[in-house]
């Protein structure tokens, strides 16, 4: 038995089930401890990450765990995003009566985003999409007793009851068609013979299944009240990290379809519409967390062309872990400015936020920017080798959309720019008391510059990186 | 292992027709007993004894006691026998009889036109292959949904505790460290100046 090819996912289920433990039997005021020990354990299973890299790509367990370099990159990027959600939590949940729990739902919840990452056999697949959604309802609704909160979570888990119900069944129809659940045995069946409309309706089953945990259309109506009723660092969660195990769950899944199945119109033609849509609908709001919200949505659209190009192009996949990384790191930043200011949420308290508290205001502007995709921000880099890659691969009209897109993007993120720096706002700026989401926020702006400056030597290590299959 | 596959099979039609016949809950249920012992059994005659022993653990051993419960512990008496008796006009179960009959009708065309022979044949599935497939290629998955119970069992915990428990338990808490606090300075072990600082954070709570 190969213990030590998952022994980051070992960490984070000891650190899990340790948490659960300590805050069963510790008073409430000793719970932000579990924040530690969350970070211990996202930090342990980081390190075993990196030790793991360079390795030949190859599927271990009997084939069903994938271990090659876009499953160890996403990997890093989860762990990454998830000991920034963790850093900036103490505070806000301080007040939480039981905010022990809090952090081992993250460690489970992240374990559910690498499994899907690493997932080689679709059964696998559908337990890590269960359990990063089963982690995930209680972190959208975890201040129970507040309305927003409990909307959110309940949206979040019709849509997600009916998404999952979707992928099991397109799970079941592909094994059906194929008799196996390994992607190696699915994609050698598939390559000779199959009935094509049951593939077809597998395929589609599949895709909507995961669009549900990408934010994309059709199943991205939960996303906007997440960011906006959620608790912040949830929110922060949500919209970032299911999002990278997705993408990737979706590369993998897809390039092991035959190329006459038409994967690749759908996951345009989805693409298309997530991008338009979400900044369609993030151009009249005037709230920011919403707004943070509808973003994600389109920025899921622009993530999905890599997809769309994926086996026309070989640098997709370094693409597609970039382009998350960039984003992660980006909406990362804004969401921890946003916990810092307590999760102040509308745009008219916002105004003048440069004079009163200039390296939050600062964080929050280079953030933004970074979304749209404004050089020498980490941004820019990701949206630049995903253009390429999607012309490369001969999607010029969609490069053409996406184009369109992020120049209307750049009008509603300068919507927040702009009062924040010419306002006038009346009185002082409440923020959090304490360090950790001042320190978190820090971090994330640095590294949005240093991975802007660092873009080079970043894509140099992603460059060669591809499915073990 | 064909007589025992017919026996069983007639045996849990019987018992699920008096299922729906039936007026009285309790018995009702009994008969629901029966008749998933009698589709266990056919799961045997087909070679899965596995299946048929999952079925007979799960389904009559767990979920029916359950039903039985609920059912006692609801108290149906002889007004749910006579509301019972109202539901068994023909209006109500004429559409779903209509619809079951069509099914039938294609089954029984199906088995008569193709070309089973009637025989039933397949190599039996025991529960340690069973096993061996479970521990050898998905021992990562299985070990997983572990995981995955595990995080449902806490959101649910958190989610379903009322607030007013977790009040309660806070209150409870703090108490506990006031009677500890108030201890130490009976015991004469703590100076002036520990003591000021505790009752200062009594004061903060206040």
């Amino acid at each position: 038995m190969p213990i030590g090819d998952v022994l980051p996912e070992i960490s984070l289920t000891l650190g899990a089930v340790a948490i659960v433990l300590f805050a069963s039997f510790v008073r409430q005021r000793q719970h932000h401890w579990a924040a530690v020990l969350a970070l211990l354990a996202i930090g342990l299973g980081a390190g075993l990450t990196v030790a793991q890299w360079g390795g030949a790509p190859r599927l271990t367990f009997s084939g069903v765990w994938a271990l090659d370099g876009v499953a160890l990159a996403s990997k890093l990027v989860v762990l990454v995003a998830g000991a920034l959600v963790v850093a900036m939590s103490p505070e806000w949940m301080r007040t939480d009566r039981r905010h022990g729990e809090y952090y081992a739902l993250v460690l489970f919840a992240l374990l559910g985003v690498i499994m899907m990452a690493s997932a080689s056999d679709t059964m696998e697949l559908v337990l890590g999409v269960l359990l990063s959604s089963v982690a995930s309802y209680p972190l959208a609704a975890y201040h129970r007793g507040w309305a927003p909160a409990l909307e959110a979570g309940m949206k979040y888990f019709l849509i997600g009851a009916l998404t999952n119900t979707l992928l099991t069944i397109g799970v079941v129809v592909l094994f059906g068609l194929t008799g196996s659940t390994g992607y190696p045995d699915i994609a050698q069946t598939l390559a000779t013979d199959s009935d094509r409309l049951a593939l077809t309706i597998a395929t589609a089953c599949v895709v909507l299944g995961l669009t549900f945990k990408l934010a994309a259309f059709p199943a991205h109506a939960w996303m906007p009240d997440v960011a906006q009723g959620s608790p912040v660092p949830a929110a922060a969660f949500l919209t970032v990290i299911p999002k990278v195990g997705a993408a990737v769950a979706l590369a993998r899944f897809v390039s092991l379809l035959p190329p006459d199945v038409a994967s690749r119109a759908i996951v345009a033609l989805i693409s298309v519409a997530t991008m338009t849509l979400g900044n369609v609908a993030a151009l009249r709001q005037t709230d920011v967390r919403r707004l943070l919200g509808w973003s994600s949505v389109s920025q899921s659209g622009y993530a999905l062309m890599a997809i769309v190009v994926l086996g026309v192009s070989d640098q997709a996949l370094p693409a597609l872990v970039f382009f998350l990384a960039s984003y992660a790191t980006a909406n990362l930043a804004a969401f921890a400015v946003v916990t810092h200011l307590r999760g102040r949420t509308a745009l008219d308290d916002y105004r003048g936020l440069a004079r009163h508290a200039p390296i939050a205001a600062t964080i929050l502007i280079v953030s933004l920017l970074s979304l749209v995709g404004i050089p020498p921000l980490v941004g820019f880099f990701g949206k630049l080798m995903l253009f390429r890659v999607t012309l490369d691969g001969g999607y010029a009209w969609l490069a053409l959309v996406a184009a369109i897109n992020t120049v209307v993007s750049l009008f509603y993120y300068l919507r927040i720019v702009a009062p924040m720096m010419f306002g006038n706002h009346r009185s002082a700026v409440h923020v959090l008391s304490g360090q950790w989401a001042r320190a978190t926020m820090a971090v994330a702006g640095v590294l949005l510059i240093v991975g802007g400056l660092g873009a080079e030597a970043l894509s140099l290590f992603t460059e060669s990186i591809r499915f073990a299959l | 292992m064909q007589i025992a596959f017919y026996l069983s099979g007639l045996v849990a039609i019987l018992a699920t027709l008096r299922v729906v016949t039936g007026t009285h809950p309790v018995h009702a249920l009994l008969y629901l007993i029966v008749s998933l012992i009698a589709v266990a059994m056919v799961f045997f005659a087909l070679g899965a004894p596995f299946a048929g022993a999952l079925e007979i653990i799960v389904y009559a051993g767990a979920i029916m006691v359950l039903f039985v419960f609920v059912v006692m512990m609801l108290n149906l008496g002889e007004s749910a026998v006579e509301q019972e008796r109202a539901w068994l006009q023909p209006r109500a179960w004429m559409g779903p009889a209509i619809l079951t009959a069509v099914l039938l009708i294609v089954m029984v065309v199906t088995l008569a036109s193709g070309d089973y022979d009637g025989s039933i044949s397949g190599e039996t599935l025991t529960a340690k292959m069973v096993g061996m497939s479970l521990f050898g290629p998905y021992l990562v998955i299985v070990e997983l949904a572990a995981m995955l119970l595990l995080a449902a069992l806490v959101a649910a915990s958190h989610l379903g505790r009322s607030e007013a428990h977790d009040e309660a338990d806070l209150a409870r808490e703090r108490q506990r460290e006031l009677n500890e606090q108030a201890s130490a300075v009976a015991s004469g072990e703590t100076s002036i100046h520990t003591r000021e600082e505790s009752r200062d954070t009594q004061e903060g709570k206040a």
